[in-house]
């Protein structure tokens, strides 16, 4: 059987994408070994990283030693480093392929501009990125969509008690970055309801705040218990790309408002499948339009979600990585 | 959530017929969502929420949430629950895995079956540890968090 290595982190995200990772590697038939850069870590290791020395030269070794470590251990045929290379350094990547495992970045945060993290692109057999404004002809990247998992991602049932406790008109679910902020103010007409951090940085938003941790099921039952789920994307890690948010809104059963990006037709219809908006007035205008028709909302919402199983599942993303690699 | 089914399949959990949440805290939501994802996890399973000193056996996997916000350095909040860790070595069954919870930063560590006594003793020397670091005023600045 042969052994993927998944390097990345798993805590603080609202989205569990890189373990999602792992189970689809496994539903692959691969034995899934994760390394996290930021889970169960070793006393110092965890002080180091969660104090002012993160990314110090300190804190850079522990992580290429300990990733080294386990490749040593486990040798694995294939290493999938995820999200961003946060930590390797090229020589890592190097003795990483030394051990005889193809290494490939799945970037999905347009990370590649500090030193290492560029030295370390043409060491990679294959860049998978999120973003197709990565993507240049000629060199070694493919776009990798972001997915939803429907064993995560599916129609939850939902008591009256949970759909109040849980949902409103319009729901988001994220960092509470100033561009999203913005937008949220925008629309304090509605029932809103934000869940994630930072929001309450806002004093206009703080009262429609819950700091509740929010992952798993709990997310999957937010988006099934509100009439309009949003996606608004990140000044710094998302060019022409898509978050995952809308996919898996959208295999939640739930409709999804987002922002547009060049690469939305690539995956969902726009109008039919999936809405988009352009700004905050056209926001504020969709918001309105979809809580007046929700017959049009639950037909979008429906064909977004057999989209969405069809074709953005990470099973149908890990077969395209397997493919593309010839494995 | 996969994250926790992943965990406790690290730690060689992969059924539970009984469950129980110790309550540890006042927030009722940390019930409801881990009670909702353990029956996700094991839908056959009875998941129960008590006291640890009125944990009904046959049970055969226990979790005890931590809902304290993380502080400086973020350090583990089970550092703060000292006492009972303690006393659940004490009180609880040693056959049985136990999930430590952290839930603000979503963090599950599955202690094997009768080594909860070493990890407190392993918690108490890191919190001491982590003690020292912000009686040091060089090192308190060195390690505050950067966020």
């Amino acid at each position: 059987m042969p052994t993927v290595l998944i390097v990345a982190g798993t805590q603080v995200t609202t989205s569990d994408l890189h373990l999602l990772y792992h189970r689809a590697f496994v539903a692959a038939g691969w034995r899934a070994v994760f390394c996290s850069h930021d889970h169960a870590l070793p006393f110092a290791e965890k002080v180091i990283q969660q104090g002012r020395l993160l990314f110090s030269r300190a804190h850079f070794a522990l992580v290429n030693r300990r990733v080294l470590a386990v490749a040593r251990r486990e040798r694995p045929d294939l290493v999938f480093i995820s999200g961003s290379n946060w930590y390797l350094w090229p020589d890592t990547v190097r003795a990483l392929r030394r051990l005889g495992a193809r290494v490939v970045l799945n970037e999905q945060h347009l990370q590649v501009l500090r030193p290492y993290q560029a030295e370390s692109l043409p060491l990679y057999d294959h860049v998978f990125t999120q973003d197709s404004g990565l993507v240049t002809p000629g060199r070694t990247a493919t776009l990798l969509g972001p997915a939803c998992d429907p064993r995560e991602h599916r129609p939850l049932p939902l008591t009256d008690e949970e759909r109040r406790e849980l949902g409103g008109q319009v729901v988001y679910l994220g960092y509470g970055y100033p561009n999203r902020i913005a937008m949220m103010e925008a629309l304090l007409e509605f029932d809103v309801r934000l869940w994630g951090i930072g929001w309450d940085a806002s004093p206009l938003l703080r009262a429609r705040f819950r700091a509740e941790p929010v992952h798993g099921l709990k997310k999957t039952r937010i988006y099934g218990a509100s009439a309009v789920s949003l996606n608004l994307q990140s000044e710094h890690y998302q060019a022409d790309g898509l978050t995952c948010r809308p996919f898996e809104v959208a295999a939640s059963g739930g409709f999804c408002l987002t922002e547009l990006r060049r690469d939305l037709p690539r995956y969902f219809v726009p109008g039919e499948e999936m809405i988009a908006f352009t700004d905050a007035d056209d926001l504020k205008r969709k918001v309105a339009y979809y809580l007046a028709h929700p017959d049009e909302r639950n037909e979008v919402a429906a064909r977004g979600r057999a989209r969405a199983l069809r074709e953005h599942t990470y099973d149908h993303r890990v077969r395209q990585v397997l493919d593309v690699l010839g494995f | 959530m996969y994250y926790l089914e992943h965990c406790l399949r690290e730690a060689g959990v992969t059924s539970a017929s009984a469950v129980t949440i110790l309550r540890t805290s006042d927030e009722p939501w940390v019930y409801r969502d881990l009670r909702a994802e353990l029956l996700d996890l094991f839908p056959d399973a009875t998941v129960s929420v008590s006291a640890a000193e009125a944990v009904a056996s046959p049970v055969d996997l226990l979790v005890a949430p931590f809902t304290d916000p993380p502080a400086f350095p973020q350090q583990d909040v089970a550092y703060r629950h000292l006492a009972e860790l303690a006393d659940w070595s004490q009180r609880l069954p040693r056959d049985c895995p136990l999930v430590l919870y952290r839930a603000a930063w979503r963090e599950a560590e599955v202690v094997k079956p009768g080594a909860l006594h070493a990890l407190r003793r392993r918690k108490r020397r890191e919190a001491a540890c982590v003690r020292l670091l912000e009686r040091t005023s060089w090192l308190r600045r060195l390690l505050r968090p950067l966020y």
